[in-house]
């Protein structure tokens, strides 16, 4: 049998594929060595610039434990100081401060102040939203088109650019020196979560809803127990969005709520109390505080924060 | 035109109610953000609007007088609105640097790297940064004496490298588009990640068989895939850019303009928000803000419009 096999094995070998040439082998090492270059300056170059979006934060922690009088001494960048020093975080996180009648601990009571602010706003608008896209698309009623076509009109004015002649409006209110008008027209929800909100719950199968109505369940209780659930990573997206927005809003606080310490949000501790703790180190010391549990929040949640954007943002 | 003809036909169904509870539910829950868009965003703007022909004290809407169109004279024959319109465009210029950062470095991305998922979380992470700690981390990073970038240059270039970055106006400018490009390309990045995983690979492929050369298959194959991304991308960086404020006015408070109250040296940094800001605060001039805000205002609605209509052609093709 041996033999016999043999030859199968000699033919197959003189008909399939012919040997390649020398020429042909080098090419082939050519193109390897090519791709393996390729991707190390690839990943050199997507490097470089991982290096050069951290810098700053090396440079910001460098410069907060770095003594006074060792930073106003230097003509270079000091990558490590001699001697490290947390004295320029002290009048942030303790009630040693100028300001320590009103606001305590200055980064705490800003927190509180953003957190509190931001998640009232941010919740209240999401459900808002949540309901008027539930209704776009899961409820027949009549000018329902005409209505959303105006709904998305509103996402056309760049309201941004008001900013300060509402200011006027706010006055007249009665407003203005307050929260009113950070937290009032927060509240209503918004066009683009709407939007966003609506193609996410179109994936919904309109038999579960029809299947609730049967079960006799009110179109509240639907929401709540049937769309909530199943559109929760959409729900999610736009509470990080809503949240990341409201804790770094840096020209709302400053309008309105800039002139009373007691109404400080984190980013106003920040550029306000450099009036006081102006040293860079300082200075950078309450970035830090403030930048960390942002940072940290988005490194535990990064996954939505990506998949939001891409969803929501190439659905627009 | 689907759209209409299925209402219609939806219309014409027969019904048992005429109004049931769930239809009062639908119009409560549809009315709230229309009814917060007309207090909060139609109001303002008729107030300000018209603010524009008005003259006031202060914010007394009582005050209010008609004085033919002098609002519009002062602000259009003031020479810091126009350098504020120039200063503003070349600010916006910055986005489109960001952008081309984001192809580029979302292309490499797509050639699937070792750590693509460390890169890609890293990327993202200046976005998130507020304006507030990204001026004040940038301030730092160009401090003329102690800062990280003028150590780089002086030990690269010499003593005569370093640069007055808080006090020469070209520098100053530099300054702030560097610290806008740090920080913008992060959405661009997510944006294009999600684009060029959409590209059908078997296109790919198929040129890998034709033997297309690298360039080619991105300037045939990728490129026209991502345009829709990119030209979203291209309005909303200029929409954003045409709006920059925070940290320009971060960046005032920078040495000793701080006490001037300039925008920088010669007042450089001073955008068209900006300006409306000073306007409307300092100098209690919403006239005058209103004027300056209704020109953005239009500019931008404009560029939203042409953007919804091109975008609509794009996306059906």
């Amino acid at each position: 049998m041996k033999p016999f096999i043999s030859t199968i094995d000699r033919s197959i070998h003189s008909v399939s594929p012919r040997v390649p040439t020398f020429e042909e082998v080098r090419e082939r090492r050519r193109r390897k060595t090519t791709n393996l270059v390729g991707k190390i300056v690839v990943f050199a170059i997507l490097l470089f610039y991982a290096v050069c979006l951290l810098l700053p934060f090396y440079v910001l922690f460098v410069t907060a434990i770095t003594p006074y009088q060792e930073l106003m001494g230097s003509m270079t960048f000091i990558w490590w100081p001699e001697e490290v020093s947390f004295e320029s975080f002290l009048p942030f996180v303790t009630t040693d401060n100028l300001l320590a009648d009103d606001i305590g601990i200055p980064i705490l009571h800003g927190f509180f102040n953003t957190l509190w602010s931001t998640l009232l706003t941010t919740t209240v608008s999401l459900f808002v939203s949540g309901l008027a896209a539930y209704c776009y698309s899961k409820i027949r009623f009549k000018g329902k088109e005409a209505i959303f076509m105006l709904e998305l009109a509103t996402m056309m004015i760049p309201m941004t650019t008001m900013t300060i002649p509402s200011l006027l409006y706010y006055e007249s209110l009665g407003w203005t020196h307050s929260w009113l008008p950070i937290i009032i027209p927060g509240l209503f929800g918004g066009a683009t979560t709407i939007f966003f909100l609506r193609s996410y719950m179109a994936s919904i199968p309109d038999e579960t809803i029809e299947a609730a109505k049967i079960d006799r369940l009110g179109p509240m209780r639907i929401f709540l127990q049937i769309v909530l659930p199943q559109a929760f990573p959409a729900f999610i997206a736009q509470f990080i969005f809503g949240f990341v927005g409201g804790y770094n809003n840096y020209m709302g606080p400053l309008l309105y709520l800039s002139d009373d310490p007691k109404n400080y949000t984190l980013q106003l501790v920040v550029t306000e109390l450099r009036i006081f703790y102006g040293q860079q180190g300082q200075v950078c010391a309450s970035c830090l505080i403030a930048l960390i549990p942002l940072i940290i929040v988005y490194i535990i949640f990064q996954r939505f924060f990506i998949e939001g954007i891409s969803v929501g943002g190439g659905k627009e | 035109m689907m759209k209409r003809f299925a209402s219609a036909v939806s219309l014409d169904l027969p019904r048992k109610k005429k109004f049931s509870y769930e239809k009062a539910f639908a119009y409560t829950c549809v009315a709230i953000p229309l009814i917060g868009f007309l207090l909060f965003s139609l109001f303002p703007l008729a107030i300000s609007f018209i603010s524009m022909f008005n003259s006031m004290e202060y914010y007394d809407l009582e005050s209010m007088s008609w004085n033919s169109f002098e609002n519009f004279k002062v602000v259009l024959s003031d020479a810091t609105f126009y350098k504020s319109i120039a200063v503003t465009l070349l600010l916006a210029c910055s986005q489109f640097i960001s952008l081309f950062i984001a192809l580029f470095i979302s292309f490499l991305l797509s050639k699937k790297p070792k750590g693509r998922k460390i890169f890609q979380i890293i990327f993202f992470i200046p976005y998130i940064c507020s304006s507030v700690a990204t001026a004040y981390m940038w301030m730092t990073m160009f401090d003329p004496n102690y800062g990280i970038i003028n150590s780089f240059l002086v030990s690269l270039f010499g003593e005569g490298a370093r640069v007055s970055w808080t006090s020469d106006p070209v520098a100053y400018v530099a300054a702030i588009m560097i610290t806008t490009i740090w920080q913008a390309p992060g959405y661009g990045i997510v944006m294009y990640k999600a684009a060029f995983d959409a590209v059908n690979p078997s296109l790919y492929e198929a040129s890998d068989i034709d033997g297309a050369s690298a360039w080619k298959k991105f300037w045939h194959i990728s490129f026209p895939s991502i345009a829709p991304t990119t030209f979203f991308l291209l309005m909303a960086g200029i929409i954003a850019g045409l709006q920059t404020f925070d940290i320009a006015k971060l960046f005032a408070s920078w040495s000793s303009s701080a006490w001037t109250g300039t925008a920088g040296p010669g007042d450089i940094g001073l955008t068209t928000v900006f300006y409306i800001y000073k306007e409307g605060t300092l100098y209690f001039n919403i006239p005058a803000a209103s004027v300056a805000s209704w020109a953005l205002f239009l500019i931008i609605l404009a560029l939203s419009l042409i953007n919804y209509r091109l975008r609509k052609k794009w996306v059906n093709v």
